[in-house]
């Protein structure tokens, strides 16, 4: 019971995860509109906190190929992308919560490490995969990285996390009224 | 409101050969067109992808107004990129404004990264438009197979995938009802700066959440009264078979890749 619980947990997170990047979205920099965030993050950091960071290595996995799948709105890179920074910023943040202090401060912790984790993955990711792949010449990747990728995923992470840790207490109180937590 | 401008999936139904291909055939084709698209370096076999991706969208009978309406969210970026190729590469000068240079080579580069994004876009995309999104998480199931052994959970992640898709609609729908009833109270999603519209989610993410958990402990207990046990020894509904028509796309696109490849 408790198996099949944890599995249709994940799966409605997944959902959940799913139709938050569907809308709405916001441009957080007016210069590069193309970057946009949504609260999908969410739903996955705590999922991560709550059923443990296999669900929610599972979780950015669903949200991500269900986006794919259903509206491939900057078609696989922009999927890509976000798969890998989202796994950067849940699995710090999840290690620190499950190996170091599994309460809020560790939480916090976790998710302060995790944006840093997730703007050096997206740092990585964007000048060697996806701004090649968009065709940006190599002489503009530089100017990009600081002006819109850094301060762009440190927003993002900064708003999830914010978020995150307004929701958590409520969260946990109804994972453990299911029995399901890690 | 939300259900109006959200459908579920980009599926255009239809009987076309494209759209009754293997799921499987169509995942593995694109993800090798996606692949040799990176590696092909001239025109010509950009123009070869191009073919290859007229002959498949005749052949789905897909509307071209369709693929080309995909391409409008990633406008901005292709207009980006070309622009910042056309400046940015030197070579022989053809048009001057101020300090920017408009050259020759960077036209011809600007040209070819225009070439490859829209392929890619219209291509995958075409995958989706084909494909119901339950035999793409069917297909994928069957994909990830073979990787079971080094403990990749396929079932596992196919069964959440197809739970997630079916949950979709309900948690739209959902959202609409608290959304509408929170308005009724005076609450605002639409305006405001970006912090404002940030706050104005929260009241709306925790009911979310909580019709989320209460769905997943009906669900399951659903799932166990009818000895749900995991993948082992369970019994489909659909079982995916490769015939002639996926050998036939799979000898089109092998020859069509490896001659986009050679020329």
């Amino acid at each position: 019971m408790r198996k099949t619980k944890r599995l249709v947990a994940i799966a409605l997170f997944g959902a959940l995860s799913t139709v938050l990047m569907w809308f709405p979205k916001f441009p957080l920099l007016p210069q590069v509109p193309f970057m946009t965030y949504d609260f999908s993050d969410v739903p996955v950091l705590i999922g991560t906190f709550t059923l443990g960071p296999i669900a929610g290595i599972f979780i950015t996995t669903i949200k991500n190929v269900l986006y794919f799948i259903t509206r491939a709105r900057s078609g696989p890179i922009g999927s890509f992308m976000n798969w890998s920074t989202t796994l950067a910023f849940i699995l710090v943040a999840g290690a620190i919560y499950y190996g170091v202090r599994s309460d809020r401060r560790g939480a916090l912790v976790g998710m302060g490490l995790g944006i840093l984790s997730l703007t050096f993955v997206g740092v990585v990711l964007n000048i060697y995969v996806a701004l090649p792949a968009w065709g940006i010449p190599a002489g503009d990747v530089r100017g990009l990285i600081t002006s819109a990728v850094i301060p762009f995923n440190l927003l993002r992470g900064l708003i999830s996390s914010v978020v995150t840790f307004l929701l958590l207490p409520r969260a946990m109180k109804l994972i453990g009224g299911l029995g399901i937590g890690r | 409101m939300l259900r109006n401008s959200v459908t579920i999936g980009q599926y255009l139904p239809g009987e076309s050969p494209v759209h009754r291909l293997d799921p499987r055939t169509k995942i593995l084709g694109v993800l090798a067109y996606v692949i040799i698209l990176f590696l092909v370096k001239d025109f010509l076999g950009y123009g070869i992808m191009a073919i290859i991706t007229a002959l498949t969208a005749s052949a789905a009978r897909i509307p071209v107004k369709m693929l080309i309406r995909g391409l409008r969210p990633v406008l901005f970026i292709i207009i980006l990129t070309v622009a910042l190729n056309a400046i940015m590469t030197p070579g022989e000068v053809l048009y001057r404004l101020g300090p920017l240079a408009v050259t020759r080579e960077g036209l011809f580069q600007a040209a070819m990264m225009a070439c490859r994004l829209l392929l890619l876009i219209v291509t995958t995309s075409m995958l989706t438009l084909t494909t119901a999104p339950i035999d793409l998480t069917d297909g994928l199931e069957y994909l990830m197979g073979p990787f079971r052994r080094i403990g990749v959970p396929a079932h596992e992640l196919a069964m959440m995938m197809t739970i997630a898709l079916r949950f979709i609609p309900t948690l739209l729908d959902e959202a609409e009802r608290i959304m509408k009833a929170q308005m009724a109270r005076g609450a605002d999603f639409q305006s405001g700066g970006f912090v404002q519209r940030a706050k104005s989610m929260v009241p709306l993410l925790v009911p979310l959440f909580v019709s989320a958990f209460r769905r997943a402990d009906d669900l399951a207990l659903a799932m166990e009264a009818r000895c749900y046990r995991g993948g082992e020894g369970r019994s489909r509904f659909k079982i995916l078979r490769l015939g002639s028509r996926d050998v036939a796309a799979g000898v089109f696109m092998a020859a069509g890749f490896a001659v986009a490849l050679v020329v």
